[in-house]
């Protein structure tokens, strides 16, 4: 964080290039776009579907990082988290906006939201953050599986896991968290 | 494992809406839930505490997932954006100590209620060229949108400062894109390209930045309107040289004009005198 890595043989960390984007910095952003678009495209299109739609969110997500990176504070998390977050929150507002896909999507139903483990991926290190999830995700009852897969890959709001469960939205509330606090600890998360 | 004990200065238990936490991680609430639980989330450390891990715990659900390599479109289209994109001003001091805080809305970004304010037609009583089924184009405008003024989801999206301190000159794009209440809305252009309108009702002023969009036969010219109802006033020419065109609106913007773009005779029109290729509607 002290050098920017404009001068180092090694490759500049995403906080690092985030920096200098916020200094108006537009190499910095391409770097910062080569390194991060894949995971951010990769997450919306788990929600979207729709490839074209996904990348225009996209763009949208990269443009915001370029407009707001004067506002990122490394103190409060890592540049990629605040990405994906960002990538997260603006999937969900598509899916929301969009009366036509939340049909198709509940009519393709549940199945097509349960994370997709058969999909090989050449990269080491994402099979293991893939494997660990899923292991945690096995720990799970089938009921807080599916509503904390339905609404964090489908982005549906609680009370839409509620009628596609078949459950009462209280219910869905609790096994959402009690999945989460199982999930945290599975996966050891502390802050 | 969190328990809200509510000691120490905590707000009182409330364990029906503490039972949110996990579908706040998610962003799985509305938008009057997320409200009331950050309310809830400035009494109660423990709540808080708890909140932190559970967002920390779905950040992993995402990076769970397999990355996609975005088509070199995107790519090329991105970075000629922010050619055009003014980045917003730094915070001199930050005034935000907890999630809580962080999260709630901006007082001053009516956020919350443009999203369905910009999917509603325009009342087709009013209804002039602009406004007829089939070019109606608000629907695709709403589709793409996508608002500044919400409220973010991780730590990071601080609310907008009301102390930015944005110079404020009329004309200037950046003064726009800095305002506190700035939002924008974007829609293709019937004929390529695609067109984003950014608007501060604060300011009364609005800017739009059209790229990709076909350049003219030199008896023509790309003009911008402030519409609102029957009333159309020509916001000037706009002159597409280049792949991206950044240009200001003349005039004032009033809350809710939709502004059009139309192609016409070189130096302009009085009224429009074409279908628009875009109709972007403020909020």
């Amino acid at each position: 964080m002290d050098d920017p890595g404009r001068d180092t043989g090694v490759p500049p960390t995403p906080e690092a290039l985030l920096e200098r984007v916020a200094e108006g910095d537009r190499d910095a952003f391409a770097q910062l776009y080569d390194m991060t678009a894949p995971r951010v495209l990769g997450l919306i299109k788990r929600l979207l579907k729709d490839h074209s739609q996904s990348e225009e969110v996209t763009q949208e997500v990269f443009l915001e990082i370029w407009q707001t990176a004067t506002r990122f504070d490394h103190n409060k998390g890592g540049a990629s988290s605040w990405m994906l977050t960002m990538a997260h929150r603006r999937a969900v507002d598509r899916v929301r906006a969009s009366q036509s896909s939340r049909d198709r999507d509940t009519k393709i139903g549940i199945r097509d939201f349960e994370t997709d483990y058969d999909s090989v991926t050449e990269q080491v290190e994402i099979r293991i953050e893939h494997e660990r999830v899923e292991r945690a995700l096995g720990r799970l009852t089938e009921l807080q599986r599916q509503a904390v897969t339905l609404a964090y890959y489908g982005g549906f709001s609680h009370s839409e896991v509620s009628d596609m469960l078949h459950v009462p939205i209280g219910t869905v509330k609790t096994r959402l968290r009690d999945g989460m606090i199982r999930l945290r600890d599975e996966l050891g998360v502390a802050s | 494992m969190s328990k809200h004990s509510s000691t120490s200065g905590g707000g009182p238990m409330n364990p029906d809406i503490d039972t949110l936490s996990g579908a706040y991680a998610l962003n799985a609430l509305d938008e009057a839930e997320r409200e009331a639980f950050e309310a809830r989330l400035a009494d109660d450390p423990d709540l808080r505490q708890e909140t932190a891990e559970l967002t920390d715990t779905a950040l992993l659900l995402g990076y769970a997932v397999e990355p996609i390599t975005p088509s070199p479109a995107l790519r090329a289209s991105v970075l000629d954006l922010i050619g055009s994109t003014p980045q917003l001003p730094r915070l001199s001091a930050p005034d935000v100590t907890d999630v809580a805080q962080e999260r709630r809305p901006a007082a001053d970004a009516p956020a919350a209620s443009t999203e369905a304010e910009i999917l509603e037609p325009i009342p087709l009583a009013r209804q002039r060229w602009f406004m007829r089924p089939g070019v109606l184009l608000i629907g695709a405008a709403a589709a793409v949108g996508l608002f500044f003024g919400g409220v973010g989801m991780a730590n990071q999206f601080t609310p907008s400062p009301s102390t930015s301190s944005a110079p404020i000159a009329a004309g200037d794009v950046g003064a726009i894109l800095a305002a506190s209440d700035v939002q924008h809305t974007a829609s293709d252009l019937s004929t390529g390209g695609k067109a984003t309108l950014y608007w501060s009702n604060d300011l009364q002023r609005s800017a739009v930045v059209v790229n990709g969009a076909t350049a003219l036969p030199s008896g023509k010219t790309y003009q911008l309107w402030y519409i609102k109802g029957s009333d159309v006033k020509s916001a000037g020419t706009m002159a597409v040289n280049g792949n991206s065109v950044t240009q200001v609106l003349q005039g004032d913007l009033q809350k809710g004009d939709t502004v059009g773009i139309t192609v016409e005779p070189a130096g302009g029109s009085k009224q429009p005198t074409s279908t628009p290729v875009v109709a972007l509607q403020s909020a």
